[in-house]
């Protein structure tokens, strides 16, 4: 090859293969600036699932679907439907006001933040996990790493999310792990990577996967945990991962639990500030907890057991 | 608009570029001057501050015209000290003009930069009512330009170059987006000659490019990837992290940093080439060195040169006795700290390098330069420690991080060990491979071999690859 071509041969193979690659460079621009994320990318992955229905609008949970109508304990779901409303327990979060000693007259302390369970819950113990599956993202990473339950099985990821839940962890498709074994709990927490996605087909999928669950483990109590926050910070300069977003998906995941064989627990009782946001001293990223505080997240489930 | 972004490759590239050769040769600054302030606006331009981004791009501009006429006025000044009979006069008139010039362009970065650092230290020492904080909108690239129009106001002065006298060329030369955002720094007269006359051939275009895919090469699939080690540390939470994983932490910060910066400079330097301008080096392989006082002659080059231009040697550099050239010393690198960022730590960062460089003048230095083996182990250890005050801007943070690095505090809480490191090593591996100048060696041989440019294309594609799964999923780089 004369030096000349030599000299010259890098600019020739780029703008050739830029002129290959373009309709990809210029889509994925596109869709960037012009369109909303979508989760249509692998909405087919539970396709022949049909999603779970919440007990909200659909009283009668063994008429779902059929795949949960042949498995679902008929006792503990006609008992559910019957109590949704009133075996919701709640974690009434009061801000703590310090008041000097000087002062005497009392001050109206902020609103109290109400965190709302699903579901009646007492105290446990360790052993209690020992059945139990951990789904989630990389919050159940860090239970799973920092954590103090080292007794049960994880199915998590970081950047595991709904919409890419097809994906799968370690080349393990939830199907499989959910064929391989019987469990008694499973706990999932799935969402803070989905909200940057469209919101109806988040949900529908986050049903199919409730109801793969159910279809896979029959008799397994499925605890759906509420996301965490993020911290005020963060959550008022991210488009995506804010707290409003973050609420409306899991108000939308706690409408699928029934009180009886699937509840849910609000785990931001637990470490949110006084407004509601993830409180920052416990946080070095705004999104994540601290190694050392996924003790207390782990001592708070133990001691929130789905009473039988 | 950053050059690692698809934006600027594949949209706002390709046009300038072809807007810059077709165009005849005689418009080509000015089309390079629109391109600029398009690219400076795109950046500036922040729709949730639209007042504030508006007002940041007009001070750009205000910049470059004050700075112009200033240089304008001093050279007047002195043209009539030449042929008046009283040119004192003229001379402080033309000392007048060089203040004006200064505190206008200096003012306006310690107003961005710093006014809130001094309000929250006012507000700790003084009992008074705490004046809260301004919420400030910093000027895009305000500590770049303006060393850069510092330089040519001072040069002029000094008579070392005659004022601009093309309003054009000079917003050229101040706006030019290979450099405005991160530099590099460079004096006018590097580059004025390549403003009235420059030719570019398709064989400097393709070394041009070359370049910058080497810089994209380093800030995307080395910086980012690395970047991601550091944040998770910080995720974490540093009273749990284990010394091992400190020591792989703090070494990954050091490379991403290093990648990151050098990454861009090259960036730059590519473009520079590409439009016909010779944009001056700003690394030269600085993990390798054996002294801070080297370290810091090839980090940053145009950095340290511009503090050695106007501020070591005004202040009498190392000609002067020894106490004052110690209080020299000392007031660079506090400069030089502070330049860095409003927080302590990098006061303290900058005061660190002093003791470091003072201490290798009168003591260390000639040691380990005679001896490399030393001189490397103890460079291995500084480089990081130096490069964790600058990471970590709450002291107590920075504390816990160095008191782990030696195995202090912690207790029950080291929970995350060296297996957080899984997924990085080898890009840990890579990063060290090529702070060395073996790569380079490398490139030189084969520079023409046709593999070569295969293999830069892989590089290119594979970046673009990254920027392409980012852009696709907002979640890229914070994945929860």
């Amino acid at each position: 090859m004369p030096k000349k071509t030599r000299l010259r041969l890098y600019t020739v193979l780029l703008l050739v293969s830029a002129v290959i690659a373009a309709p990809k460079v210029y889509g994925t621009l596109w869709d960037t600036h012009f369109s909303e994320q979508t989760a249509s990318e692998d909405s087919d992955s539970f396709g022949d699932i049909a999603p779970l229905t919440t007990p909200v609008t659909t009283p009668q949970l063994q008429s779902t679907t059929t795949t949960t109508t042949t498995n679902a304990n008929p006792e503990s779901s006609t008992e559910a439907n019957g109590s949704a409303t009133s075996a919701t327990s709640t974690t009434v979060k009061v801000p703590q006001t310090t008041t000097t000693t000087t002062t005497t007259t009392t001050t109206t302390p902020p609103p109290a933040i109400v965190y709302q369970h699903v579901g009646n819950f007492v105290p446990g113990d360790a052993g209690y996990f020992a059945d139990a599956l951990f789904i989630g993202d990389s919050r159940m990473v860090g239970i799973r790493d920092y954590g103090t339950i080292k007794n049960a099985d994880y199915y998590c990821n970081v950047g595991l999310g709904i919409n890419n839940m097809s994906k799968g962890v370690d080349g393990v498709s939830l199907d499989a792990k959910l064929s391989a074994k019987t469990y008694g709990k499973i706990y999932i927490m799935l969402g803070v990577n989905d909200v940057g996605y469209a919101y109806e087909p988040t949900i529908t999928k986050y049903a199919q996967i409730l109801a793969l669950i159910r279809q896979k483990q029959p008799n397994a109590v499925i605890y759906i945990l509420s996301n965490l926050h993020v911290t005020k910070q963060r959550s008022a300069h991210d488009r995506y991962v804010n707290n409003p977003m973050i609420d409306r998906l899991n108000t939308a995941q706690s409408a699928y639990a029934n009180a009886a064989d699937i509840v849910y627990l609000d785990s931001n009782a637990l470490f949110d500030d006084a407004e509601g946001n993830l409180n920052a001293d416990y946080t070095g990223d705004g999104t994540h907890i601290y190694a050392k505080h996924y003790k207390d997240w782990c001592d708070w489930l133990t001691a929130h057991i789905a009473a039988p | 608009m950053v050059f690692s972004s698809l934006e600027f490759l594949f949209v706002f590239l390709p046009i300038f570029l072809l807007c810059y050769y077709l165009f005849p040769k005689r418009m080509q600054n000015l089309i390079l001057l629109i391109g600029s302030m398009i690219f400076y606006i795109y950046g500036a331009y922040d729709k949730e501050q639209i007042g504030k981004s508006i007002a940041s791009i007009l001070l750009f501009l205000a910049t470059i015209v004050l700075t112009f006429t200033c240089g304008r006025f001093i050279e007047r000044q002195f043209q009539c000290a030449d042929r008046a009979e009283q040119p004192d006069r003229h001379k402080r008139f033309a000392k007048a003009w060089l203040l004006i010039g200064l505190i206008f362009n200096i003012g306006w970065l310690v107003f961005f930069k710093y006014t809130n650092f001094f309000l929250e230290n006012w507000n700790h020492i003084s009992s008074g009512e705490p004046i809260p904080p301004l919420k400030l909108l910093m000027p895009i690239g305000i500590s770049f330009y303006t060393f850069q129009t510092v330089s040519y106001l001072v040069d002029v002065y000094r008579k070392d170059i005659p004022a601009e006298k093309s309003l054009l060329r000079f917003s050229v030369v101040i706006a030019m987006f290979p450099h405005i955002i991160s530099g590099p720094i460079f004096r006018y007269r590097t580059i004025s000659p390549d403003l009235r006359e420059r030719t570019v051939t398709l064989s400097q275009f393709d070394e041009g490019l070359r370049t910058m895919t080497i810089g994209l090469g380093y800030k995307v699939l080395l910086a980012n990837q690395l970047g991601g080690l550091w944040s998770d540390l910080s995720a974490i939470g540093y009273e749990s992290i284990s010394t091992p994983l400190a020591w792989a932490g703090i070494i990954a910060y050091s490379l991403q940093l290093y990648f990151d910066f050098y990454g861009y400079s090259l960036i730059a330097i590519g473009l520079g080439h590409m439009l016909g301008f010779q944009i001056p080096d700003n690394f030269d392989h600085p993990y390798t060195t054996l002294t801070m006082t080297d370290f810091w002659r090839k980090w940053h080059m145009t950095l340290g040169a511009w503090f050695r231009d106007y501020v070591y040697i005004p202040l009498g550099g190392n000609r002067v006795r020894k106490g004052r050239h110690i209080f020299n010393l000392l007031v660079v690198w506090l400069l030089t700290g502070f330049w860095h960022g409003a927080s302590w730590n990098f006061i303290f960062w900058g005061l660190f390098l002093f003791l470091c460089i003072v201490t290798e003048k009168n003591w260390t230095g000639k040691y380990f330069r005679e001896h490399k083996t030393a001189g490397h182990v103890y460079m291995i250890l500084l480089i990081p420690i130096s490069w964790l005050m600058f990471a970590i801007s709450d002291l107590e943070q920075l504390t816990t991080y160095a008191g782990r690095l030696i195995g202090i505090g912690g207790g029950d809480n080291v929970i995350a060990g060296i297996e957080k490191v899984s997924g990085y090593w080898e890009f840990l591996l890579i990063g060290i491979l090529c702070c060395t100048n073996f790569p380079k060696i490398i490139y030189r041989k084969w520079k023409l071999a046709p593999v070569t440019s295969i293999v830069l294309l892989a590089v290119f594609w594979f970046a673009v690859y990254y920027m392409c799964m980012s852009s696709n999923d907002p979640f890229m780089y914070f994945r929860f």
